[in-house]
């Protein structure tokens, strides 16, 4: 059970775990561990396609990342509270845009918390190494 | 079964079933987190559900499951939600096809043109909406 972790209750939602728990399907793989293993496996990837959107200065392809890491998050009880919600949004404007690095290494650190805080879940055991996120450049 | 009493109470649980009980909702979603989420807690529900990545499979769903409800994301890739409603107000067997669009974009704008393309209602969460669909399902325009 999610107890903390390095980003504590106040980032995620443990009711909404719990609710997803109750949802369990007897005979059926466990489903709490199938949707935080898809969400981790996911973001992992929608990383790596934000590093490169913001390094190519693609503000649609941005606002279309957000939007999605900002549906994924809360469907399990995370809720994102980090700049991703209101500074990824409108995300047009090139002004706007020389933020983006900042923003997304603050995403990436509070990324590396909420996998940790999982990845102990799903292990069971209390131990996960947070890795230093690199700062992506715009060019 | 499509009234207040009988929306997901069939007991079909996921299985793709033709009994007249099971509703069948289509969930439109490319954010796969999120679609599976939904899914699941429908499937708790009693809907019979299927799933499509984007609009234009959805719409080859359509022909082929012939859902009761379209549950879709806005931003989607391919063909995006306003899209997808608008295709399927176009078709004859769409007209009356209950559309609930789901989006995170708050402006007005994006608002007045959901219901302008025909959905029928607007959500900004997907968990929100999957929770109060048996108790409060919709109907067609």
């Amino acid at each position: 059970m999610i107890a903390g972790g390095p980003l504590g209750p106040a980032y995620i939602d443990i009711t909404v775990l719990d609710g997803l728990r109750s949802l369990q399907r007897e005979g059926f793989p466990d489903l709490v561990a199938k949707i935080l293993t898809t969400y981790l496996t996911e973001t992992s990837k929608t990383l790596v396609t934000l590093s490169k959107a913001v390094q190519d200065r693609n503000a649609q392809e941005i606002q279309f990342v957000a939007h999605n890491s900002n549906r994924a998050a809360p469907a399990w009880g995370h809720s994102v509270s980090l700049p991703s919600s209101d500074n990824l949004k409108p995300w047009e404007g090139k002004a706007k845009i020389d933020t983006v690095p900042e923003v997304i290494s603050e995403i990436m650190a509070e990324y590396e918390g909420v996998r940790c805080t999982l990845e102990i879940e799903l292990a069971g055991r209390g131990d996960c190494v947070i890795a230093e996120p690199s700062r992506p450049v715009t060019q | 079964m499509k009234g207040a009493q009988g929306w997901g109470k069939g007991g079909c649980h996921g299985e793709r079933s033709r009994d007249a009980r099971c509703a069948v909702i289509l969930v439109v979603d490319d954010e796969i987190t999120a679609r599976l989420v939904t899914r699941e807690v429908l499937i708790n529900a009693g809907f019979s559900v299927e799933e499509a990545e984007d609009g234009d499979a959805a719409l080859r769903a359509i022909d082929d499951v012939k859902p009761d409800i379209v549950i879709a994301d806005v931003m989607m890739p391919i063909m995006d939600g306003f899209t997808l409603c608008k295709e399927i107000r176009r078709r004859p067997d769409g007209r009356l096809l209950p559309v609930l669009m789901v989006t995170g974009l708050d402006d007005v704008a994006s608002i007045h043109r959901a219901y302008e393309v025909g959905a029928n209602r607007l959500h900004r969460e997907t968990l929100q909406l999957a929770r109060a669909l048996p108790e409060n399902p919709p109907y067609g325009p």
